[in-house]
């Protein structure tokens, strides 16, 4: 074998070990964390937007299969190695003229069809209804949460636990003090900044607006569905220790609530001038 | 010739230094833009995989929190701007006269300085990215922001931001020139009887992303120059102390931001267009059709930037129309990619590298165009936005539909650059490692974002550790390939490979294959 057909032999050789050593390497015993779907949804916001996502990516998923399968076939039969010739009066045929309306009309038809239902999803919850609602402001700083229950005057300041002091498992989810808020309730939260842009994202809740410094933003849930933590971190970069801003959504029964927030009326109290 | 006769001012053709510093043959430049793009391919590509070694593991690792978020922001501006434009800039100067049948691009000293600006541009950035380090220039983090440079924020950061915006807009002048050039060659030195419709797509595509470049670019300026006041003569244009709004910038970027990425996607769908009829031995299907989808791509393009911006406090009428003119954008879109399928479809198909990009291209870019459908629609955008869900949906546009686009027309006409063939068991060893490795790099990041990890974040929780590992085992992978492009094309220039036949491919037509090699 002549010497530069030999060093190819070898490249090649190289190449799959390379592959395949990477790949032997991500074996790993734990296999817990490979989730593929959107957190459980606990407000009716989110359940929403995930039947949404739900439908979406299996219609999309559908459409690709489709695809892969034509190519695959085409792959296959269509090859010079085969023996076959182009069929070249393909393109004067019918399919060949009258093929691209079907596909702009199917097309047409999803996008319709998509706009459709997200129409009917922003109808509910984009603008925020004009009732009576628990009204809590969010305000993002660099690099910590300020969440101020506006009626009862209280703040409540939330900082990550540094990596000794968070428990087991949740270093970067865990936060000093928890946003505590009382389930089946509709609250409004309005959203700014001190500084930069930030944005809170708690995926089980389901909505996501921009906190801009000088404006104010509103986003508003219907209610809690179940109690218990939901964490979620900000979602917008915000500087050096943007990766350090978890927030802890600790959803207690409205009884619960109502005594956390008296108890806080005493000790901490906003500012006020 | 150096006589005494009517054309004694000519001189001969210059070599060495002289040569390609004033060069002003469309050849010669369309060499200079392909390997200064293949350099900064290697330097951000490089920036990519430290980040994803970084994030392999959780914990801090390699990097601090400052380093690693300026990492994020080169990585982007050194590909987009340094590898992915020009590199398609390097192949429209070497192909689009060939196409045409013209000598030279109608501005060849313009064509010189579209490309000396770039090598200063980048020592703008290397000053941007050594400023943190000097003190006298002050407290600085260095570029923090991410490619998008958001205010506040960009006008908090210290002097290496203004280093960046005036390599920016260095960048933006080499990129008009380069698109007045390239829109006057086209419409006036085209062959005698050539017409406008009958042109090959990738000059088509070029045309439009020419007129596409003129039209954005000077808004992505007017956004820097507007920064820059901000950052130093007090005014307020995106300060809501003063009167202005942060969000102004977001829509003026992504006016620019979103059109670019057709300017990056369009060569390539010329690329495909020129490659997928050659290897399926049978004209492109639809190519009137395919025009007409590449006009409406520009011209719709234009209006619908807003969906980059879903949750930034607008008015429910604004997000419906954005989500609207975004979803109507895939109809021409799918358009271009049933044609190129229909196309293959009863021909009589052989599979060298270039063919076999096309067909990946063909399936990957699918996946990054229907994540971007999800994108687009207003609820579930709430969820996928900031996260890792963007990222995994980025590159799946910008990797096959940019990158391997390029590839593609990299191994179709580098015999036609060199003379030389290359390595063709080589090179489908690198295509199949490449994209198994990107495969491997991006698919677990939609998952990663769904299950609720945001992007630009240097560490992370537990539960997010075993789609990184995966991710950046296959960062590894793909990294790896390009040491195998490397060989692959300076294997080609020297000529290890048999000589190229005339026309290269069988079944290749057009104006470029009928003249001879260089």
């Amino acid at each position: 074998m002549t010497p530069l057909a030999e060093i190819k032999r070898q490249t090649i050789r190289l190449s799959l070990a390379i592959v395949t050593c990477f790949g032997l390497s991500t074996v790993h015993p734990v296999f817990a964390e490979f989730t593929v779907n959107l957190p459980t949804p606990v407000t009716s916001a989110a359940q929403d937007i995930q039947h949404i996502h739900q439908q979406t990516v299996g219609v999309l998923a559908a459409i690709w299969v489709l695809m892969c399968l034509l190519i695959i076939y085409s792959v296959w039969a269509h090859r010079k190695s085969r023996g076959v010739a182009p069929d070249l009066r393909m393109h004067q045929g019918a399919w060949g003229k009258w093929a691209w309306l079907l596909f702009v009309g199917i097309g047409l038809a999803l996008c319709l069809r998509l706009a459709g239902f997200s129409h009917k999803t922003l109808e509910k919850h984009w603008r925020v209804p004009e009732i009576p609602m628990l009204e809590v402001m969010v305000i993002g700083h660099q690099w910590w949460w300020e969440f101020v229950y506006l009626s009862a005057d209280v703040k409540v300041e939330s900082r990550y636990l540094k990596h000794d002091d968070a428990p087991e498992g949740l270093y970067l989810r865990a936060v000093d003090n928890n946003f505590v808020l009382p389930v089946n309730t509709p609250i409004k939260f309005l959203h700014t900044s001190g500084d930069v842009l930030h944005t809170m994202w708690v995926p089980e809740l389901g909505f996501k607006k921009a906190a801009i410094p000088g404006f104010i933003t509103q986003t508003w849930i219907a209610g809690i569905k179940q109690t218990g933590l939901y964490r979620g971190q900000c979602a917008q970069m915000c500087g050096t220790n943007h990766a350090y801003m978890p927030v802890v959504v600790e959803a207690v029964s409205q009884a619960q609530f109502k005594q956390w927030l008296a108890q806080k009326t005493t000790t901490d109290r906003r500012i006020t001038p | 010739m150096r006589d005494k006769g009517p054309h004694s001012g000519l001189q001969q053709k210059p070599t060495g230094v002289r040569r390609w510093l004033f060069s002003t043959h469309h050849k010669d430049i369309g060499t200079l833009f392909l390997w200064f793009a293949f350099g900064m391919l290697l330097l951000g590509g490089l920036l990519g995989v430290v980040m994803r070694a970084e994030l392999l593991l959780p914990g801090k690792q390699l990097l601090t929190p400052d380093l690693y978020n300026n990492l994020i922001t080169n990585h982007a501006i050194i590909l987009i701007f340094g590898c992915v434009l020009p590199a398609a800039v390097g192949m429209a100067n070497w192909m689009l006269p060939l196409m045409i049948g013209a000598a030279n691009m109608a501005l060849p000293r313009l064509n010189n300085l579209s490309f000396w600006l770039l090598p200063l541009a980048m020592l703008l950035l290397l000053a941007s990215l050594l400023s943190p380090m000097v003190d006298a220039l002050g407290a600085d983090t260095g570029v923090n922001t991410g490619w998008t440079l958001y205010p506040p924020l960009s006008v908090e950061t210290g002097a290496s931001m203004d280093f960046l915006i005036f390599s920016l807009i260095i960048l933006i002048v080499s990129q008009l020139l380069t698109a007045i050039n390239i829109l006057v060659t086209i419409i006036n030195l085209r062959a005698p009887g050539l017409l406008l419709r009958s042109l090959p797509l990738f000059v088509w595509a070029w045309l439009l992303a020419a007129l596409l470049l003129i039209v954005i670019t000077p808004v992505l300026a007017s956004a820097m120059i507007l920064l820059f006041f901000d950052r130093h003569f007090g005014t307020s244009f995106f300060r809501a102390i003063g009167g202005g709004d942060p969000t102004l910038f977001q829509h003026l970027f992504w006016f620019f931001g979103h059109q670019a990425l057709y300017v990056l996607l369009l060569p390539s769908i010329g690329i495909l267009a020129a490659i997928i009829p050659v290897f399926a031995r049978k004209p492109l299907f639809g190519s009137t059709a395919s025009k007409v989808s590449m006009i409406m791509l520009t011209l719709f393009g234009l209006f619908t930037w807003v969906h980059h911006q879903y949750i930034t406090g607008l008015s429910l009428k604004a997000v419906e129309y954005s989500m609207l003119g975004a979803l109507l954008i895939t109809i021409p879109a799918g358009l271009i990619v049933f044609n190129f399928i229909a196309t293959m479809w009863r021909g009589a198909m052989t599979f060298e590298t270039p063919m076999l990009f096309a067909i990946g291209i063909l399936l990957m870019l699918t996946i990054g165009g229907f994540s971007g459908v999800m994108l687009t629609i207003v609820p579930i955008n709430q969820q996928y936005h900031g996260s890792m869900f963007v990222v995994a949906h980025l590159h799946y546009i910008l990797i096959p539909g940019a990158l391997f686009g390029l590839y593609a027309g990299l191994f179709f006409w580098l015999p036609r650059w060199t003379g030389h063939m290359y390595d063709e068991t080589l090179a489908r060893t690198f295509f199949w490692m490449s994209a198994i490795g990107f495969n491997l790099t991006f698919f677990p990041l939609y998952f990663l974002g769904l299950a609720g990890m945001p992007r630009r974040i240097i560490d992370y929780n537990v539960v997010f550790t075993e789609f990184n590992l995966l991710s950046g085992v296959g960062a590894g992978i793909f990294a790896l390939s390009h040491l195998l492009l490397i060989y692959l094309v300076v294997g080609c220039i020297r000529g290890h490979g048999k000589t190229a036949t005339a026309t290269v491919w069988e079944g290749a037509q057009g104006l470029e294959w009928t003249c001879d090699v260089r």
